[in-house]
C-alpha cells in the first residue's frame, strides 16, 4: 500500500549557520497511509506544531521531500499547493484561528467563497456541518460569543467543509475544557470511520491510546514510532 | 464568464464588503484619509467644471462672429459707417454694435458695456428688475450692487465720471450667477458712447449668421477684408481657446495635486499599515483554508475599489455641500478673478462622470500601491510565517 504522506528527511532550520540557529525539524522521515489516526507527540517545542505545519504544506521545509500522494510537494508552486489545501487537506490550528467578528456560518463556509459556491449552498453545507457538531443553535454566532469548545467545533467544520482527504489538527486539547474532548475523540473517531486520515499533535495522554500510530518527536528528531493497536 | 466564475467573483465582492463591515475602524480611517485628499480636487474641478460650462453657454448664445477695426496691430474701434451695409448681406441674419470700456465707480474699476434695445432685451432673464427701456437706465452687476447698496429703487441715481460726467439710474441688477457680470454696468448703445464722448464708433459688431448660409462667413470676412482694417473673431474660435484655456488650467492644479499628494503618501502609507499585523494573519488563513492568491488579490481590489467610491462619493457630497452652503469659501478665489475668501457671487459648479472616472483612477493609485503590492508579497510567503 502506498502511503498518502511521506516525508524524506525533511528538516526546517531557522536562521541556519547563526549561533541562534534553531532545528525545528530536523531530519524527520515518516509515512502516513490512508485511513488511519496519526498522532505526533512530544514535549513542548519538540517540533509537532512545525511538522504538522510542513504537512499540512502551509510551510515550506528547509531540506527534505514530501510527497503527498506519490507527488513531491516540496517542488509545488504556490497555487499547486493552495489547490492542494483546498481540496485534499483541512486544518485546525492549536488557538483555532476564526475570523472575528464573523458569525460561526460565515466562518465555516469562509474556504467556499473563491470555489463558485452560490451562498445559499454554502450556508447550508455550513449548517449541516455545525449541526453535525452540535452547534445547530449557534450558526449566527460569532466566536467571541462561543466557549472554547465550541469555538474548536467550528474550527473543525470550518476544517471539514471542502470534504478534505486528510484532517490535520494541532493541539486540539490545548485550548478546550474535559467534556469537550470526550467529544472531540469520538467525532475524530468517526471521521476516521468515513475513511479520512487524521494527523493530529499533542502532548495529552489521552491521544496515545486512540492513535493507530504514535510519532514521538523530541528536539525536532523523529525518536520512535508506536503502532499500540497491533 | 462561466456561471462558477461569475459566482465566485460576486462572493468575493461580498467577502470584501463583509470585512469593510467587520473591520470598521479601519475602513473609516483609510476613507476620511483619502476624501481629505479628494475633497479639495473634487471642489476644484466642480468650479472649473462649472466656470467652464458657463463660459461655453456664453460663447455658444453669442453672435457666429465678431468684427472689431485694427489699431496699432491690436483690437480697436470700427467705424459705425461698414454696419449698414454688413447688414444687407444676404447670409447676415442681424448686426449688432458693442461699446466695451472702462472705468471707475468710486474706487473700483469697472466694466461699462453698452448694447442696443435688442441685445438688452435679450438679457431679460438675468437681469433682477428691469432692463432699460430708456436712456440713462442702468443695469449694475451683483458686485457692485452688494459693495456700494445701487440697486433699484425711488429716487436711486448715481453720477460716473469718464470723459463725460453723466447720471445714470439703475433700473436692475444682474443675477449673482452671471460671473462675468459682477463689477458690470449694461446701458444702451448711445449713452455708452455719450459717456466716452465717442461717436460714429463701436468697440465691436456682433454678426449672426443666417441659419444654414453654409460657407457665408468665410465668403463674409472676405468681403470684409477688402473694406481694410478689420479683425474677425468667430464663434469656433472662441471655443477652442475656451477648451484649450481650461485644459491648461485644469492641467497646472492636477499637476500641482499630483505633487501634493505625492508628499502626502508617506503618510497615507502609514495609515493603510493601520491594523497591519491583523490584516498579515488574516491574509495567512486565507491561504492556509485554501485561497489562491489571485483571490485574496481580488479581495483586496475589490475592498480598495468600494473604498475608492465611498471616499469619492463623500468628496462629491461634501465638495457639493461647500460649494451650495458655504459658495465655494477659501477656494474659489484660485478660480475666479478677484471674489475674495468669501464670494459675494454665486459660485457655478458642475460635476462631470469623466472627472468621477479620472479621480477614482487617482484614488486607486494613491491606494492600490501600498495596499495590493504589500497583500501581494504577503501571499507568496508560507501561511504559516503569517499567521505566526
Amino acid at each position: 500500500m502506498n502511503p498518502v504522506i511521506k516525508t524524506e528527511n525533511i528538516s526546517k532550520w531557522y536562521h541556519p549557520g547563526r549561533r541562534d540557529e534553531v532545528r525545528a525539524v530536523d531530519d524527520v522521515s515518516l509515512e502516513i497511509f490512508e485511513n488511519t489516526s496519526v498522532v505526533l507527540y512530544g514535549p513542548s517545542g519538540s517540533g509537532k506544531t512545525t511538522l504538522l505545519g510542513l504537512i499540512g504544506t502551509i510551510d515550506r521545509p528547509t531540506g527534505g521531500r514530501i510527497f503527498l500522494y506519490g507527488q513531491n510537494v516540496t517542488l509545488f508552486s504556490d497555487l499547486e499547493l493552495s489547490r492542494i489545501r483546498r481540496e485534499t487537506i483541512g486544518l485546525v490550528f492549536q488557538s483555532f484561528h476564526l475570523f472575528s467578528g464573523m458569525s460561526a456560518w460565515e466562518n465555516v463556509s469562509h474556504p467556499l467563497i473563491p470555489t463558485g459556491t452560490r451562498g445559499k449552498e454554502r450556508f447550508e453545507r455550513a449548517a449541516a456541518l455545525l449541526e453535525r457538531l452540535g452547534l445547530g443553535d449557534r450558526l449566527h454566532h460569532s466566536p467571541e460569543e462561543l466557549s472554547g469548545g465550541q469555538q474548536q467545533r467550528v474550527a473543525i467544520a470550518r476544517a471539514l467543509v471542502n470534504n478534505p482527504k486528510i484532517l490535520i489538527a494541532d493541539e486540539p486539547t490545548s485550548n478546550i475544557d474535559e467534556d469537550s474532548v470526550r467529544t472531540l475523540l469520538d467525532l475524530l473517531e468517526e471521521l476516521k470511520n468515513e475513511g479520512k486520515t487524521i494527523i493530529i499533535s499533542s502532548h495529552d495522554p489521552v491521544f496515545r491510546s486512540h492513535g493507530d500510530v504514535l510519532f514521538n518527536l523530541n528536539r525536532g528528531r523523529l525518536e520512535g514510532i508506536h503502532h499500540p493497536k497491533r | 464568464m462561466d456561471d462558477s466564475q461569475a459566482i465566485r467573483h460576486k462572493n468575493l465582492l461580498f467577502a470584501a464588503l463583509g470585512d469593510l463591515i467587520r473591520q470598521k475602524l479601519r475602513s473609516w480611517v483609510v476613507i476620511f484619509c483619502l476624501t481629505a485628499i479628494l475633497f479639495p480636487l473634487v471642489t476644484a474641478l466642480g468650479i472649473s467644471e462649472g466656470l467652464k460650462f458657463q463660459a461655453e453657454i456664453a460663447v455658444r448664445e453669442g453672435a457666429d462672429l465678431y468684427v472689431s477695426g485694427e489699431l496699432y496691430g491690436g483690437n480697436g474701434p470700427v467705424s459705425l459707417s461698414h454696419m449698414e451695409p454688413l447688414a444687407s448681406l444676404p447670409s447676415i441674419s442681424r448686426v449688432a454694435a458693442r461699446v466695451v470700456g472702462r472705468t471707475y465707480f468710486v474706487d473700483r474699476l469697472v466694466a461699462v458695456v453698452g448694447l442696443d434695445e435688442e441685445s438688452l432685451l435679450a438679457l431679460k432673464s438675468l437681469v433682477q428688475g428691469e432692463v432699460p427701456r430708456v436712456r440713462g437706465g442702468v443695469v449694475v452687476g451683483e458686485g457692485i450692487a452688494k459693495a456700494f447698496g445701487v440697486r433699484p429703487g425711488p429716487g436711486m441715481r448715481f453720477t460716473l465720471s469718464a470723459n463725460n460726467r453723466k447720471v445714470f439710474v439703475p433700473t436692475g441688477t444682474l443675477s449673482p450667477s452671471c460671473l462675468w457680470g459682477s463689477d458690470i454696468l449694461i446701458m444702451h448703445f448711445e449713452d455708452a458712447n455719450e459717456f466716452f464722448r465717442i461717436t460714429s464708433l463701436a468697440s465691436h459688431y456682433l454678426l449672426y449668421e443666417n441659419p444654414g448660409s453654409g460657407n457665408a462667413l468665410s465668403e463674409v470676412m472676405e468681403a470684409l477684408k477688402e473694406r481694410g482694417f478689420l479683425r474677425f473673431g468667430e464663434r469656433q474660435e472662441f471655443e477652442e481657446m475656451l477648451q484649450a484655456g481650461y485644459g491648461h488650467r485644469d492641467g497646472i492644479f492636477v499637476v500641482l495635486f499630483v505633487i501634493g499628494a505625492a508628499l502626502a503618501m508617506p503618510a497615507f502609507l502609514v495609515t493603510l499599515g493601520f491594523g497591519l499585523r491583523e490584516l498579515q494573519k488574516e491574509i495567512g488563513l486565507l491561504k492556509a483554508i485554501g485561497w489562491k492568491t489571485k483571490d485574496v488579490l481580488e479581495k483586496v481590489l475589490l475592498q480598495n475599489l468600494m473604498i475608492c467610491l465611498a471616499a469619492l462619493c463623500l468628496s462629491i457630497l461634501l465638495s457639493m455641500a461647500w460649494i451650495k452652503g458655504l459658495n465655494g469659501a477659501l477656494i474659489a478665489q484660485f478660480y475666479i478673478a478677484e471674489v475674495g475668501l468669501f464670494p459675494d457671487l454665486e459660485v457655478p459648479s458642475r460635476y462631470v462622470p469623466f472627472h468621477a472616472l479620472f479621480l477614482l483612477g487617482f484614488s486607486l493609485v494613491v491606494t492600490l500601491p501600498g495596499c495590493f503590492l504589500s497583500t501581494w508579497k504577503k501571499t507568496k510567503m508560507p501561511p504559516r510565517a503569517l499567521i505566526g
